[in-house]
């Protein structure tokens, strides 16, 4: 049987985690040394998160050892898996028809969220220089579109819409959301 | 006679026609977001929770527990037309509500749960009303008392939420962590801010929480099977004088399984909804019934079920002391607006405390009224295709997140924190734990770091607070059991594998990690 593209397996993928978890702590710890520990007899800034970062430090170690013990199950995870290919008269690895379209159906929803967090960036970085309501119409028409797969035609005017008029319940509760132009006003609301 | 009048007082304080409106508004969006298929509480609270930022007090407190109440029937909703739980608790519920809707009988199961979540409720209400003494109590507790309980709750939480102790405490160590960035309370010392302005306030765990419960559960839901179509015919919703009789009992003892199991902080909802599925089943003249549409199924865990909801409340109001997620998001709504629950906000802000009390009657009224006439409004949201539902969610929690501040940094922050609740989801570490200690670990620091100014000797300050002593023994306990079970599960399995058994461990862990 050929592997596909299968890029870490669960109990790998948590001692990755774990590893991680260990290396910033060691950081925190560090931060929390240069702060001061103890003033006089009282505890210092740095007191409690030192404390803390070594006891995560301890704990992540523990959860990299404990991983490390287990017995490798094979049970990727669900976004990291890939199609396990079978060789001709490989009955273990034989794929049916419902897995690969399960399997497919991973591979949309991997991108889907890879899609959803590289979109994120588009209220982060426009909200505040091109305003709510352009930078909302963008972010979710984009999101219906690729996601939800609407109707490129309605889409984005009814999201526009929808975005002003979230802008005005947004206003009457007292939330002021940034615009570069105060359009509500000069529309008088 | 007192505690009459103080409920009174907190009557007299909600029941003016905004906070009733809030109520309404509250139970509704409770409802909305609860029928989301996997938003339970936690996600739906967290998702509205800076609606605390921009109304006073009162409003903000009623409307954020009436979300709280309105998802737990939103989840049921689901559970009986989808057998797709909003939440863990309504697992139970779905057993035998699921098979009602497969019946034809989908209305029937739905006005039993309604039922059953207001009478389980009201009588909850009614214990937590002579419960409230404990706050009476509680006012002379020390600084390492309130840290040794507030400890012993963050283990209790942790040692139940999930299979493994070392991942519930590596969460709530992160909880702590996040609590640390920002100045020191005591001597105004930046910490882990790295030069940048906006972490010199904290990192807002409001932002956090959204992300952890709220965006993890959409990101879930975008990379998980669309829900299995469903008919939106429920059936009548009437209930026979049958019905209401064969349920009376199983209410009854709902509501003390549920009352009493909601005591105890990190006592799982979905513990005593099974502890209650399980007495019917055992108590009923025709167990076969059970797993086939029998009524007490969901009579019994759905009142257990809420009557935890609002025993919950208990150790928040009178200690100060979050017992589950949801508790947690809830302190932090109390704490926006300057709050502090425990002992003190009953002789402090009584009407704040006794009002949100009056207003878990109110909810439960409101939701009996509302939950039945809208079922169906409620059923069509569950056929909007979640590719549509959740941009449009995911533009809301964006205005959310930015609203705390007016800043972007909280859209970031928010969106960190959904990519991590989702790898805590990939690796069943529980969130519940970070959700504690996220709120609870500023209140844990100053509490240790008081006590050892006072007395730098740790020891000598325990043996002297027997509370506190009390509190760690109790800890010591817990840790003690856990290991136990840890060591008895191990020698089971390998027994079983030399058996040529196969372990079966990780089949029912990811309910644990709710």
């Amino acid at each position: 049987m050929i592997r596909g593209r299968r890029l870490l397996s669960q109990h790998g993928a948590e001692r990755l985690t774990a590893c991680i978890l260990a290396l910033i702590a060691a950081g925190v710890l560090a931060e929390s040394l240069r702060l001061e520990l103890s003033r006089g007899v009282q505890p210092g800034p740095g007191f409690f998160p030192a404390l803390v970062a070594g006891i995560l430090l301890v704990l992540s170690s523990l959860w990299a050892v404990q991983g490390a013990r287990m017995p490798a199950s094979g049970d990727s995870l669900g976004l990291l898996k890939d199609a396990t290919f079978p060789e001709p008269g490989d009955q273990e690895g034989s794929t049916t028809p419902e897995e690969l379209t399960d399997r497919s159906v991973n591979a949309r929803q991997a991108k889907i969220l890879a899609f959803a967090v590289l979109w994120a960036l588009v209220p982060i970085l426009l909200l505040t220089a091109i305003g709510f309501t352009l930078t909302m119409t963008v972010y979710v028409s984009g999101l219906l579109l690729i996601v939800g797969r609407t109707s490129r035609v309605w889409t984005v005017p009814l999201t526009f819409v929808g975005t002003v008029l979230v802008g005005i319940g947004a206003r009457v509760v007292g939330i002021y959301l940034p615009e570069p132009t105060d359009y509500l006003t000069l529309l008088g609301l | 006679m007192d505690l009459i009048n103080d409920l009174l007082l907190g009557f007299q304080h909600i029941l003016t026609p905004t906070i009733i409106l809030f109520a309404v508004l509250g139970c509704a969006l409770g409802m909305l977001t609860g029928v989301l298929p996997g938003f339970g509480p936690p996600a739906a609270t967290a998702l509205l929770l800076p609606l605390a930022f921009v109304l006073e007090p009162t409003a903000s407190i009623v409307m954020i527990a009436a979300i709280y109440y309105g998802s737990m029937y939103g989840g049921t909703i689901t559970s009986v037309l989808l057998n797709i739980p909003g939440e863990v608790s309504s697992v139970a519920t779905g057993i035998d509500g699921y098979q009602m809707t497969r019946n034809g009988q989908a209305g029937k199961a739905l006005s039993i749960a309604a039922v059953g979540s207001f009478v389980g409720g009201m009588l909850a209400v009614v214990g937590m009303v002579f419960a409230s003494q404990l706050a009476e109590l509680a006012v002379n507790l020390t600084y390492i008392d309130i840290f040794g309980l507030s400890f012993l709750a963050l283990m209790l939480v942790i040692g139940l939420a999930g299979r493994s102790l070392i991942k519930g405490l590596i969460s709530a160590v992160l909880g702590l962590l996040i609590g640390t960035v920002g100045l020191d309370h005591f001597t105004g010392t930046p910490r882990f801010t790295f030069g940048s302005v906006e972490l010199t306030g904290g990192i807002s765990y409001v932002a956090v929480i959204m992300g952890i419960f709220g965006l993890a559960e959409i990101l879930r839901n975008l990379t998980a099977k669309q829900p299995v179509d469903f008919s939106s015919n429920i059936g009548s919703l009437r209930l026979s004088r049958r019905d209401l009789r064969d349920s009376v009992g199983s209410m009854g003892r709902g509501t003390v399984i549920g009352f009493f199991f909601g005591l105890v902080p990190g006592s799982p909802a979905a513990a005593s909804a099974f502890t209650s599925y399980a007495v019917e089943k055992r108590v009923s003249k025709t167990p076969e019934r059970f797993g086939r549409g029998a009524i007490q199924g969901v009579a019994g865990p759905e009142t257990a079920n809420n009557a935890l909801g609002i025993s919950n409340f208990i150790p928040l109001l009178t200690l100060g002391i979050p017992s589950s997620s949801t508790m947690a998001i809830l302190l932090g709504a109390l704490l926006i607006n300057g709050l502090q629950p425990g002992p003190l906000l009953f002789t402090q802000n009584p009407e704040i405390a006794w009002g949100l009390i009056a207003s878990l009657v109110l909810s439960n009224v409101i939701l009996l009224v509302m939950a039945l006439p809208l079922v169906r409004l409620w059923v069509s949201v569950l056929r909007v295709p979640t590719g549509i539902l959740y941009p449009v969610v995911l533009g809301v929690m964006t205005i959310g997140a930015f609203a705390i501040n007016n800043s972007v940094f909280d859209v970031g922050i928010m969106w960190v924190a959904g990519l991590v609740g989702f790898v805590f989801h990939k690796f069943e570490i529980p969130l519940a734990p970070l959700a504690l200690t996220l709120v609870l670990g500023p209140m844990l620091e100053s509490n240790l770091r008081r006590a050892l100014s006072l007395n730098a000797d740790l020891g000598a300050t325990l043996l002297a607070n027997p509370i506190a002593l009390s509190a760690f023994v109790l800890i010591g306990v817990i840790f003690a059991v856990k290991a136990v079970t840890a060591v008895r599960r191990r020698v089971r399995r390998s027994g079983g594998d030399q058996g040529g058994g196969i372990p079966t461990e990780q089949a029912s862990s990811k309910a644990d990690t709710e």
